[in-house]
Order: C-alpha cells, then sequence, then structure tokens
C-alpha cells in the first residue's frame, strides 16, 4: 500500500507544514526519523513535507499519534472565502494575559495564505466574523519566543472599549474608601513640610 | 490634542470615582495620544495594593492600562529638571510625585488629567484639566 496519495477532491487538504516542521523540530526528528518511526521511505517523508503529496489516513493517524498533534492541528482545510488584511498597524503594549492561549490558537478556523509581493496576507472569512474584524481593525503580531515558524496575532480592541471594561474594575476591593483623596494625602504626607519663603 | 493622565485620574478611572466618565470620554477619542507618567504605575500599584489587590492583580489592571494609552513617559533627566523649574515656581507646595507627573505634562506639551488639588498650585504653567473642577 502505499504512504501516500495525490491531492484530489473538492475539499483539498493539505498538512500544515509549519506545525509539523516546528514539532517535528521540537521532538529532535528529521525527515529520516520521521521515516524510520513510521516504517515508510524517506522519500514519502519528503514529499508529505515539501507539500507534493498528502499521508493516507493510516500514516496521518500515525503522525499525529507520534508527535501528540490532533487532526486540526495537522491537516489544513483551506476556507473558499477571505477577506484582506488592511491594516496591520501595532499597540506598544501587549499584555502577556490578554493573549490568546495556545490551546485555542488550534480551532477549526484554520488555512494556508500566501503572503504577496506587498507582505499583505488573508484572514479566514470565518475567522474574521468569529472575532468581530472588520476595515481598521488593528492586529497584534509577535513572533512566538522559541519558534521560527509561528506568529500569535491578537485582535486589539479599540482603546475606549478597553477603557470601558476597566472603568470600575478595582471597586470590588475596600469599595467604601475614597480611593482618590487617599492617594492626595498619601502625597502631602510623603512630602511634608512647607513651601520655603 | 494630547493628555497625560495624573494617578489620581487614573484611579477615579478604575474605581469609578467622580471624573471616572470624564476619563472614559478622553479614551474614547480617536485623536492625540494619551500618556502616562512611569510614576503613576508604581503610585497606582501601590494604592491598589492598599486598597486589597494583590500585586499580581493590581500589575494586571496596570496592564491593561496600558494598552490603552500610547506611552509610558519615562523619568528622564528632562524630567527631572523640568520637575524642579515647577516646583520653584508652585504657588503652593508641590509633592514630588505630582511634580515628577506635572513635568512629564510639560516635556511632552500634553494636557494634565488629575483629581489633585495639589496641582492648583503649577496651573498657571501647566495645562491642565481639573476633574473636581467640573
Amino acid at each position: 500500500m502505499a504512504d501516500d496519495m495525490p491531492h484530489c477532491g473538492a475539499v483539498q487538504m493539505t498538512l500544515n507544514l509549519p506545525v509539523l516542521r516546528d514539532t517535528l523540530l521540537k521532538a529532535g526528528l528529521n525527515q529520516a526519523g520521521l521515516a524510520e518511526r513510521l516504517k515508510v521511505s524517506r522519500e514519502a517523508v519528503s514529499k508529505w513535507l515539501s507539500g507534493e503529496s498528502f499521508p493516507q489516513p493510516d500514516k496521518l493517524l500515525r503522525i499525529g499519534v507520534l508527535l501528540r498533534l490532533t487532526f486540526e492541528q495537522l491537516v489544513v482545510k483551506p476556507e473558499p472565502k477571505a477577506i484582506p488584511v488592511v491594516s496591520a498597524g501595532r499597540r506598544k503594549m501587549v499584555s502577556p494575559e490578554a493573549l490568546t492561549p495556545r490551546a485555542s490558537r488550534t480551532s477549526q478556523c484554520s488555512m494556508r495564505t500566501t503572503v504577496t509581493t506587498k507582505n499583505m496576507v488573508t484572514i479566514p472569512a470565518a475567522l474574521s466574523r468569529q472575532l468581530g474584524i472588520a476595515p481598521g481593525c488593528q492586529l497584534d503580531w509577535e513572533s512566538v519566543a522559541g519558534s521560527q515558524t509561528e506568529i500569535r496575532v491578537r485582535v486589539v480592541p479599540k482603546r475606549g472599549e478597553l477603557a470601558r471594561r476597566l472603568m470600575g474594575s478595582a471597586r470590588r476591593w475596600s469599595p467604601g474608601r475614597d480611593a482618590v483623596r487617599e492617594l492626595i494625602e498619601e502625597r502631602a504626607r510623603e512630602d511634608q513640610g512647607e513651601k520655603p519663603a | 490634542m494630547n493628555y497625560i493622565f495624573d494617578t489620581s485620574a487614573l484611579l477615579a478611572h478604575v474605581r469609578g470615582e467622580p471624573g471616572a466618565e470624564r476619563v472614559q470620554q478622553l479614551f474614547e477619542r480617536e485623536e492625540g495620544a494619551l500618556l502616562i507618567c512611569s510614576v503613576s504605575l508604581a503610585e497606582l500599584a501601590r494604592r491598589l495594593r492598599d486598597l486589597g489587590a494583590s500585586p499580581e492583580e493590581a500589575w494586571t489592571q496596570i496592564s491593561d492600562y496600558l494598552q490603552a494609552v500610547d506611552e509610558v513617559v519615562p523619568v528622564d533627566q528632562k524630567v527631572a529638571h523640568e520637575s524642579d523649574r515647577l516646583s520653584v515656581s508652585a504657588t503652593t507646595r508641590l509633592p514630588l510625585v505630582d511634580a515628577l507627573i506635572a513635568a512629564a505634562a510639560c516635556t511632552r506639551q500634553a494636557v494634565l488629567v488629575h483629581r489633585d488639588s495639589h496641582m492648583r498650585g503649577v496651573a498657571g504653567v501647566v495645562q491642565q484639566l481639573d476633574l473636581d473642577a467640573g
């Protein structure tokens, strides 16, 4: 039985090569090592990793088990509709807590896009709908530490929306106290004395 | 027009105290930069901890605010020099923290947004928006 099959069919699935390559790197496996572990030819692995062919289902399953990757992480199903990114400006500060957790990044909305000569990429339409991404929306882009292939993208909420969520959020601590008055009193205490004549 | 938030303005906003809505309006403006002096970060963290927040909770709040502003103005030599100039020219005693924050506003030509009556001592030299003035 062949180890791979050509791309065909209306829904063309491809391996998620950036994820696969990165995972192999982290696992300390090269193409030969992967071929040996899966008991397939090195040529077959080479074709998978170059995108020339797609593994048979049983081989795909074994790759997933070996590298502890789910089907959704291993396979990319392109979506027919995508919208262009019109702006990718960034804010200066990013809260680590606000970044999307790794687990949720392997979502149903994965697809492969091609960077244009103007360094533009597309966003899956379903993802745009899900996250409310519209023209003018700002995205934070940052490389994932230790990875040569991963980029983390975060939708930056509008300043006013973010502030609205923060307004009054510290009321849960000592709600009866007048925090501003206490601040001003503390400043005065720390600066005791009168202005010299 | 750029604005710099004194700690008192940030505290009013995060606590929902008087002045919070006016600060919110500034956050909702599309134009102009919003600034915070680095001293305010330490001061706000201390105040939040004093109210009962853990250090992690306090800095998470601050981290969230940093996403909503454009720049944290550091206290450098220029700001230090300007703060001393303001202290000399103030009509009433100006605590050091107030002087540093007011100086940060001057160096960035930003309007100082505050609820601290001490700042009125430099009202003639620092453009300001006093949230208590209505």
